[in-house]
């Protein structure tokens, strides 16, 4: 089962599904996912849809602190849904869910306007 | 044919085959031409051309191959320099000599590998005594605190720090924590510009936890990979005034023992890691940590929190609030110290290290108690081999 699944939604919106356990080791495997996504000019909105990821380490920590720089310096838009209380636990201790917009289902994350 | 050339036992069955074939054919030439008077000179002459045929087949395909094999040998045996051969035959000889080229190649890797990695391990241990000389030394007087600090790293270099700071007016006590995500050589060059940051902030008269955070952050984050971040909480101390306040950095909870209620309280410090996002004002807080006689504040990094046993469990946050509760009664900061450690290595006993681990334990003793410096307890001890083991106590 791959810890990442992509998904278009019409011209601008993706969506990387995130699953399991995401640390060190999975993080190249996750990255290789994500990448194109990032890269892509035509894709302004990077939803990531955390509804079962249950844990992820300071280098996805690191990671997705990384993905917040580099869509907001193109303007683009970045953020989280389904975040389970772990892994909140974790992005909140480091300030990250301060500053990165989340939804609790991937529909209301959908109908903003960003998206 | 090929077979021959690959074995020098078919080689020399060969040559001995030629050498019986052609003494019979001479004989039996000889013997039906019925010329008796020159059969002896002339059989003579034939085997001696063929003799020499044969040594000379000898000395070109065996011995000059094996002597130019077997003087390169020497000269790596007595570290002479020596060189590549390249092989003209395909027999055992061939093989030795493509043997001899491979292990050479090898050893040339090997011996390149050796003195890099002396060269590294020179260069990190360079890194890591710099590392070591910008942790505090000479320590500030902690008017009213009674203050230790004891910290070990993972690796040579590591990604943890902290620091007691004075302001120029020596109103205030700035005592941070910090640590970078990650340990190793990124960690501690990220480590090493905060600590350097803060310092010269510091000097330049900035009195309060919030403005130092916001600008540390202001300058650190155009400087690093939006993947490295450094957790930091900042502690002020108000020597005058005997307040302490703390701003957050994204990092661990500040545990607070109460004396009063003999409770403990993990206060999260809120705010967003240095490194992240090149404005934290509208984030920075800084509040204050309501403080009593006796009461005692714990900081920590994760490396604490996540140190796992052996059979995986974490140590956790739980578990360092009931040691505090346990420990915070004792009267100096140096016992509390001593228990919690011993509490902490009892319970991962000998696991791997896998992070940096430091400990800030600040209890308050009053206006009236003796003017303290910070004790600090650096573990030098190379995290090498055997030694990894956490051993803290």
């Amino acid at each position: 089962m791959p810890c990442v699944t992509p998904e278009i939604i019409g011209d601008h919106t993706a969506i990387a599904h995130l699953q399991g356990e995401i640390d060190v080791h999975l993080l190249p495997e996750a990255e290789a996912v994500i990448k194109p996504l990032v890269e892509n000019p035509a894709l302004t909105t990077l939803v990531l849809d955390a509804r079962a990821l249950t844990f992820i380490d300071s280098k996805m920590v690191g990671y997705i602190a990384y993905l917040r720089t580099t869509t907001a310096k193109s303007g683009r838009h970045l953020c989280l849904v389904g975040v389970n209380e772990t892994v909140n636990d974790i992005l909140s201790l480091v300030g990250l869910m301060q500053v990165i917009p989340h939804f609790a289902t991937l529909d209301e994350a959908l109908k903003t306007p960003a998206a | 044919m090929n077979f021959i050339r690959q074995s020098l036992i078919t080689k020399a069955l060969l040559l001995f085959t030629l050498l019986l074939v052609g003494v019979m054919t001479v004989g039996t030439i000889l013997k039906r031409s019925g010329a008796s008077g020159i059969s002896t000179n002339v059989f003579l002459i034939s085997l001696l051309v063929l003799l020499v045929v044969i040594f000379t087949a000898f000395v070109v395909d065996v011995m000059l191959p094996l002597n130019r094999l077997t003087k390169e040998i020497r000269h790596l045996f007595s570290g002479q320099n020596y060189k590549r051969v390249e092989p003209t035959t395909v027999d055992e000889i061939g093989m030795m000599t493509n043997f001899f080229n491979e292990i050479t190649a090898d050893l040339e890797k090997i011996s390149y590998d050796i003195k890099e990695r002396r060269r590294m391990s020179s260069e990190l241990d360079i890194a890591a005594q710099i590392q070591k000389d910008v942790l505090p030394k000479e320590t500030p007087p902690a008017q009213g605190l009674d203050v230790v600090a004891r910290t070990r790293t993972a690796s040579e270099v590591g990604g943890d720090t902290f620091d007691f700071l004075l302001s120029p007016d020596g109103s205030q006590l700035f005592i941070y924590i910090g640590d970078v995500t990650g340990h190793g050589v990124p960690a501690g060059l990220v480590m090493m510009m905060v600590d350097t940051l803060v310092t010269a902030l510091v000097s330049q008269g900035i009195a309060d936890g919030k403005t130092l955070i916001i600008q540390t952050n202001a300058l650190l984050t155009p400087r690093i990979s939006s993947r490295i971040f450094m957790t930091n909480v900042m502690l002020r101390w108000d020597k005058n005034a005997q307040k302490m306040y703390y701003t957050g950095a994204g990092h661990e909870h500040v545990l607070v023992y109460h004396t009063k209620t003999e409770s403990v309280d993990a206060i999260q410090s809120g705010g967003i890691a240095l490194g992240m996002i090149p404005d934290v004002s509208q984030i920075a807080q800084e509040k204050e940590i309501p403080l009593e006689l006796g009461d005692t504040i714990v900081l920590y990094t994760d490396g604490i929190t996540e140190a796992k046993n052996p059979v995986g469990e974490m140590y956790g946050l739980e578990r360092l609030k009931k040691a505090l509760q346990q420990n915070g009664y004792r009267p100096s900061s140096e016992n509390i110290l001593d228990g919690l450690t011993k509490d902490f290595s009892g319970f991962v006993g000998e696991y791997i290290q896998n992070d940096d681990i430091t400990m800030i334990v600040i209890k308050y003793l009053g206006p009236a108690a003796e003017n303290r410096k910070v004790q600090l307890i650096v573990n030098t001890e190379k995290p090498t081999g055997a030694k990894k083991v956490w051993g803290w106590t």
